[in-house]
């Protein structure tokens, strides 16, 4: 299993994870507290319009990718507290509108769209230099943000209505915590692909929210939780092809073993809270 | 002695709002100045929610005038204080009481910034004067729900505002905690300006300087009487036999103690919280 290691392949896979792992872990606490996470489904299935168009006009989908996300994000943003009951129908539209642009386009680019699959599964045994710089850049961006601007976006997470009367601006709070969550989610797109980009933002902070008693230390186990899943994972899928042949996408056990981890976290807490002792 | 009327804290003038086509609040006047407290009761549904919150800004009416400190109720931000009817969070929220608390030191601004040596001192003040100063570092979902409720009391009292704006803050308390915060407030209240609106009358009316009734409009006399008509046009008919027997006389007389006080608490608490047994014809009918 090791030699895997001296893999050039294997090793920018592993740091694209742990990379990936850092955006993901503090994006998806402010997303599991807020409960934005159909907003965040409905950002990565907006991103795929993006790739769609990207490969249509012949520029890279990543940049399709991002300028369709961070729009989707600023337009949810804007509707997030003026449409209340009817955000869940805009959220769908947005995810559907989203899939049906990138199917089109790609339909309308000449040509065979050969890396297709691995925008809606994800490739991150394939990823280029260029995506590694882009997640360095991605991960300092989020966590200048968190540290400039973590006592309003928790203040606005907790209990917007507060926040708000204590002259906290909400709106420009909201854009700023689904900006990061678009940016997210793009970086996400090459790890586990388009569909399972709302599990690796939830899963590995849905877990670290059963320990944590604060959002810093919530942000730092999700993302030593996703860290654990994504190489995991990508060990597994190594493994899996090295001694039995088999070959599977990374991203799907990606997505399997943070389940597998969230379901025993679960129940040991569960166990735990339930003895008298604690 | 003139009254600072030349620059009320609070001053709305024909206020009017309807949600979803539904008035709420019709033609409401309200002016309060500094050292007023103030009780508003009412039926449920009857605009004392939303009558607090167009004063915080959080509502905008369609048609009146609101200023608080002479400003918008948006530019006032920061210098008005607030606890909620109910804890709207989820406890899960992974966030100790101390950081609840200190959202109350929020400066307003997109960067926020760092809290200082001062505002962690307010807020251990305010948790330690509701009683809290054990629980500062729990996570809030080891909290009981009363334990809760005071720390959204803390946490205002952590703005150290001079505006005060509290909304059912007794309804999951203790008679005794709820008395000593009533008492707390009546004591600085001359430095400030409180308005609660509560179920409670039993245990308001004790302390409050004056008391409103609201259903959708507001009847107020800058006074503690709660009058027959303030009362009939708040409930509606059937209250009549119900005041005469209780309410107004315990209300308006309120120099005696004792049984009038036992009596009062009991005719606030005879229903399903406090005021509505007043509408109920049957209860009081015979």
């Amino acid at each position: 299993m090791l030699e895997a290691l001296q893999s050039p392949f294997f090793q920018r896979a592993l740091l694209a994870g742990l990379l990936a792992s850092v955006a993901c872990g503090i994006v998806g606490t402010y997303v599991v507290v807020k409960r934005m996470a159909s907003i965040s489904g409905g950002l990565s299935h907006a991103a795929f319009g993006g790739v769609g168009l990207g490969y249509l006009l012949g520029i890279n989908p990543m940049v399709g990718a991002t300028v369709f996300a961070l729009a989707s994000g600023c337009a949810l943003g804007l509707a997030y507290r003026r449409l209340r009951s009817g955000l869940d129908t805009l959220i769908a539209m947005v995810w559907a509108v989203g899939m049906a642009l990138g199917i089109l386009f790609v339909s309308l680019t000449p040509g065979y769209a050969p890396d297709l699959m691995s925008y809606l599964f994800g490739s991150i045994l394939f990823v280029p230099v260029g995506y590694i710089w882009w997640v360095v850049f991605l991960d300092f961006v989020i966590i200048l943000a968190v540290l400039l601007l973590h006592t309003n976006l928790q203040a606005v997470a907790f209990d917007q209505e507060f926040a708000e009367v204590m002259g906290v601006p909400v709106d420009a709070v909201l854009l700023v915590l689904l900006g990061l969550a678009s940016l997210a989610v793009v970086t996400l797109i090459r790890v586990v692909g388009v569909i399972l980009v709302i599990a690796l933002l939830t899963i590995p902070a849905a877990t670290a929210q059963q320990w944590a008693v604060n959002l810093r230390r919530m942000m730092v186990e999700a993302v030593l939780i996703g860290a654990f899943c994504t190489s995991s994972g990508l060990f597994l899928s190594y493994g899996l092809s090295d001694a039995y042949g088999i070959n599977v996408p990374t991203g799907p056990l990606i997505i399997l073993i943070a389940v597998i981890v969230f379901g025993a976290s679960s129940a040991v807490h569960a166990a735990v809270v339930k003895s008298p002792r604690v | 002695m003139p009254v600072e009327m030349s620059s009320p804290v609070l001053d709305m003038r024909d206020v009017w709002l309807s949600l979803r086509r539904m008035p709420v609040l019709e033609g409401v006047n309200l002016q309060l100045a500094k050292g007023d407290f103030l009780a508003i009761i009412g039926p449920n549904g009857g605009g004392k929610s939303v009558l607090l919150n167009v004063v915080l800004g959080l509502l905008t009416p369609d048609r009146g005038v609101v200023k608080v400190f002479g400003m918008s109720p948006k530019k006032a931000r920061g210098r008005v204080a607030y606890v909620p009817q109910y804890p709207r969070f989820d406890p899960t929220f992974p966030i100790r009481v101390i950081d609840v608390v200190l959202m109350g030191r929020l400066k307003g601004g997109l960067m926020g910034g760092r809290c200082s040596e001062e505002d962690c001192q307010r807020a251990h003040a305010a948790l330690a004067e509701m009683g809290l100063a054990d629980a500062v570092n729990k996570q809030i979902g080891r909290l009981s729900g009363g334990q809760l409720q005071r720390v959204l009391i803390a946490r205002a009292l952590a703005v150290d505002a001079r505006f005060l704006i509290l909304d059912e803050p007794t309804a999951s308390l203790d008679p005794q905690i709820a008395g000593n915060l009533y008492e707390r407030l009546k004591e600085s209240s001359n430095e400030m300006t409180v308005i609660v609106v509560s179920h409670d009358i039993g245990v308001i009316s004790h302390h409050v300087k004056t008391v409103a009734c609201m259903n959708r409009r507001l009847h107020y006399h800058r006074s503690k009487e709660i009058t027959e008509e303030m009362v009939e046009a708040t409930y509606g008919c059937p209250v009549d036999f119900m005041v005469h027997r209780h309410t107004h006389r315990v209300l308006s007389d309120h120099h005696g103690e004792g049984a009038g006080l036992a009596r009062k608490s009991e005719a606030a608490r005879g229903g399903d919280g406090g005021t509505e047994v007043v509408s109920d014809p049957e209860g009081e009918g015979h």
